[in-house]
Formats: structure tokens, C-alpha cells, sequence
């Protein structure tokens, strides 16, 4: 089942030609990160760190939830949904 | 004369630099732009570059077109539930037929494939020291500089901030701690065998059991190839700095870039000069001419750099973006470029090696 990703601007800068959004399918937040490492090799590292678990300054929001309070990796994605990866505010 | 690239990695991004001449440059990039860069090198005929962001960690990116794209090198991390995270890539270096990259957390690891995969040198991290006397300085734990000893492709030192420097014999399985002698003004026990803070490390090319490095509480030679070590700071402005070069032809010549001390980071009374000696750190001259002296700078570990040449070319990157250029071994100095981000990777490489 199909959702909508919004990939932060850092990310794409190291795979140019990464739109804002990617459509993909994944029935879970792990499948869904899994489907994006398929696309942009190497990617899953910037997102997962030694720990296993999402890198501490990475945010991720499942209709507007941030996973780290819910499900984590495991989060379940509604058909259409809408994921956004955000990268904590650093400096500022 | 040889076309010279200069390969700078800063704290926004990457950038080159090209002449024919070494007096006219022109710039390209900026490649990565928003990432550090603590690494842009040309090795085997390909740029690699370690970028790193606080948010996304670490990677290697290798390109074989100069430049005009990049691929993702294999991950370069510790094996799933370490404690330890790799955060920075601060050296990428070829010795022996094997690809090296030293990082922060404190490691060392390499590739047998041009980066496509990585594995930890694990020797290095088994070192009894660590658990004890490993400590990160104001710039982390890191690995920083990775010396291999020419025709010895086993034979190889890493500097550590701050756990000092280590050789190994045997490719990195085993390592010895090379610190005897060194200072380390910061810690109880003045015989430690670890805990220095070593701040660069280099071997003379033509003579390798001649080192030198520039530390957190000195300069230092060794005649020995890292058994010991001789404090030369005397007749320099200040025993603090960051980088150290010296001469691919000869031993006897070694380059320091003396800061005021570690409570201020910028050249002694803001007069900015690279100190020669050419008798091993026994005497040095101030090479000032062409320099700024009203310079509230510095310069990092891994922004100094020499391409080779028979006139020797040096270069040096600042940490307020600043490149200074000497065509004359050091005799005068021109700024090259300004206002570019932070500056902690000056490479010089002969041949244009990026589009």
C-alpha cells in the first residue's frame, strides 16, 4: 500500500535527484525505510545508527505522531499516509 | 610545471582549486553543500570524500568522473549494538593495496574493494589502553592521521586524539603505543603509556623511521620510528598547533604552524607564520612575508599540505576560511581564496584530478 515520504533536504543533497516526496509502498515504518535504502543505496545508515534505533537527532512523524513515542520502527503506515523524516534543529 | 589541485573540505562543504602556474586559481564547487567534509582526497584515481552531519552520521563517497557525480561507499560503522558510533570520516589513505579511513569514534577501518565495503580493524580498538586511557579532546576521539611506511604495506601509525600515536606491524592486528617521551601535561602519571594528545603526525617519506608530530603539548621528532621522541618546541613562539608537513625530499626539513596557545586559537600575538627548520627542529625560521600580522586565526590538524613538487608548493587552509598559497617552500605566502565556511582539509594532489 502506497504513502508519501518527504525526504529532508541534507539527505538530498547526497542523492541528487531525490524529489521532495517519494510515493512507496510499505505497510510499516521498518518496510518503508527498507524500500527507501533500495532506492538510495547506503541511506538506512543516516537514519539507523550501531543501536539498531532510529539516530537520536532524526525525527520521524507518521501522521504527525513522532514514531520514538509510539511504535518506533515498527509503527504501522495507513494506506496513503504521510511520513516525514526531520532532522532535530541543530544550532540557532 | 604540473597543474596542482587543491582539495578543501570545510565545515559546509568541499570546494577545489586549480592552477598551471600556482599564481592564478580558479575554484570549483562546492561539492556536498551543507555537509562537513572532513575529507577530500585523490587516491587510486578516484576522489573520495567523508562527510558527516550531526543529524545523519557518517559516509564515504567515492567519484570517478571528477567530481560530477558521487557514489555511496559501503557504510562505514561499528557492528550493530556498540556502544560506539561512528560520527566523522577524518582520513581516507591507500597503503599496501588496501583503502584506510581513520574516524571518530576513535577507529580505523578498511577496504579491499575501492570502498564498496568496509571492515573494522579491530586490533586497534582491542588495544589495552582504550578502556582507560583513551579520552576525546575539544575535537572528539578520533583517528586523524594515517601514516603507512613505504614498501612496508603491513607497517603502518595512526595518531589519536587523545590516546597518542600506535604502530602496527602486521597490517593492524596488533598495535604498539609510540609515546615515550611525550608530554602529556593533563594527566597524573607523566609515564602513561597512552592518553597523549597527539594533534598531527607525520613520517618523512625518504627516511620513515624519521616522524614528527605536533602536539597538544609540543613538538615532537623521533629518530626511531616512534620509540621515542624529542621535544622540539625550543626557539618557537609557542609549543601549540595543529598541523605539521614535512618535506617529501627531505627529513631534515619539517613545517609548524604555532598557535598562541590551547585558551587562545590563533597565531602567537596574532603575528601569523609558518616556522621552518632545516635541521630537524633544532633552529627555525619565522616565514611571515605575505602573511596576515593582525590574524585572529587558525589552522586545523589536516589543513596543511605540500604537492611535491621540486619547488615546493605549500598550502594552507584557515578556520575562517582562508587559503594561503606558497610557490617557494614557504619563502612567501599569497591568499588564494576568502570567505569560504571553516576549513579542516587542505589536500594537494598533482594533475587536475576534478572536472
Amino acid at each position: 500500500m502506497s504513502v508519501r515520504v518527504r525526504m529532508p533536504g541534507q539527505l538530498r543533497t547526497l542523492y541528487p535527484g531525490t524529489p521532495q516526496w517519494l510515493e512507496l509502498d510499505a505497510a510499516t515504518l521498518g518496510e518503508l525505510l527498507q524500500a527507501l535504502n533500495s532506492r538510495m543505496p547506503h541511506l538506512l545508515g543516516h537514519l539507523i545508527d550501531e543501536s539498531g534505533q532510529i539516530r537520536p537527532w532524526v525525527n520521524i512523524f507518521v501522521g504527525g505522531e513522532d514514531v520514538r513515542l509510539g511504535q518506533g520502527l515498527a509503527t504501522p503506515l495507513p494506506p496513503g499516509g504521510e511520513v516525514l523524516i526531520i532532522p532535530s534543529i541543530v544550532g540557532g | 610545471m604540473a597543474e596542482i589541485t587543491l582539495l578543501v573540505g570545510t565545515d559546509r562543504g568541499a570546494f577545489a582549486f586549480h592552477s598551471t602556474d600556482r599564481k592564478t586559481w580558479t575554484k570549483t564547487g562546492p561539492f556536498f553543500p551543507g555537509w562537513q567534509v572532513d575529507e577530500l582526497t585523490h587516491v587510486d584515481g578516484s576522489l573520495y570524500a567523508g562527510v558527516a552531519a550531526w543529524s545523519f552520521g557518517a559516509a564515504v563517497r567515492r567519484s570517478d568522473d571528477g567530481g560530477q557525480t558521487w557514489e555511496p561507499c559501503g557504510e562505514i560503522r561499528y557492528a550493530e549494538g556498540s556502544e560506539a558510533k561512528v560520527t566523522r570520516i577524518w582520513r581516507i589513505v591507500s597503503h599496501g593495496g588496501r583503502l584506510y579511513a581513520g574516524v571518530a569514534e576513535a577507529g580505523l577501518f578498511a577496504s579491499d574493494d575501492h570502498g564498496a565495503t568496509w571492515q573494522e580493524v579491530s586490533g586497534l580498538r582491542a588495544h589495552p589502553t582504550r578502556a582507560t586511557l583513551w579520552q576525546p579532546g575539544a575535537g572528539g576521539l578520533m583517528v586523524h592521521h594515517i601514516q603507512g611506511v613505504p614498501g612496508e604495506p603491513q607497517h603502518l601509525y595512526v595518531a589519536i586524539s587523545a590516546a597518542g600515536t600506535f604502530e602496527t606491524l602486521d597490517g593492524g592486528e596488533t598495535w604498539t603505543a609510540r609515546n615515550q617521551g611525550v608530554a602529556a601535561d593533563f594527566m597524573p602519571n607523566p609515564e602513561a603509556e597512552a592518553g597523549h594528545c597527539v594533534h598531527s603526525l607525520k613520517l618523512a617519506p625518504t627516511e620513515p623511521r624519521t616522524l614528527y608530530q605536533q602536539n597538544h603539548c609540543g613538538m615532537y621528532r623521533s629518530d626511531d620510528g616512534g620509540a621515542s621522541w624529542v621535544n622540539i618546541s625550543s626557539g618557537l613562539p609557542s609549543r601549540f598547533g595543529f598541523p605539521v608537513v614535512v618535506h617529501p625530499g627531505d627529513p631534515n626539513t619539517v613545517f609548524f604552524i604555532p598557535e598562541g596557545g590551547d585558551d587562545k586559537r590563533w597565531a602567537p600575538d596574532a603575528h601569523l607564520a609558518v616556522w621552518r627548520s632545516r635541521d630537524r627542529g633544532q633552529t627555525y625560521t619565522a616565514l611571515r612575508e605575505g602573511l596576515p600580522q593582525d590574524a585572529y586565526l587558525g589552522v586545523l590538524r589536516n589543513a596543511f599540505d605540500h604537492d611535491n613538487q621540486e619547488e615546493l608548493g605549500l598550502y594552507f587552509g584557515t578556520d575562517n576560511g582562508r587559503i594561503f598559497a606558497s610557490a617557494n617552500g614557504g619563502d612567501s605566502w599569497t591568499c588564494i581564496a576568502q570567505d569560504l565556511p571553516r576549513i579542516g582539509s587542505v589536500r594537494a594532489v598533482v594533475g587536475r584530478v576534478t572536472a
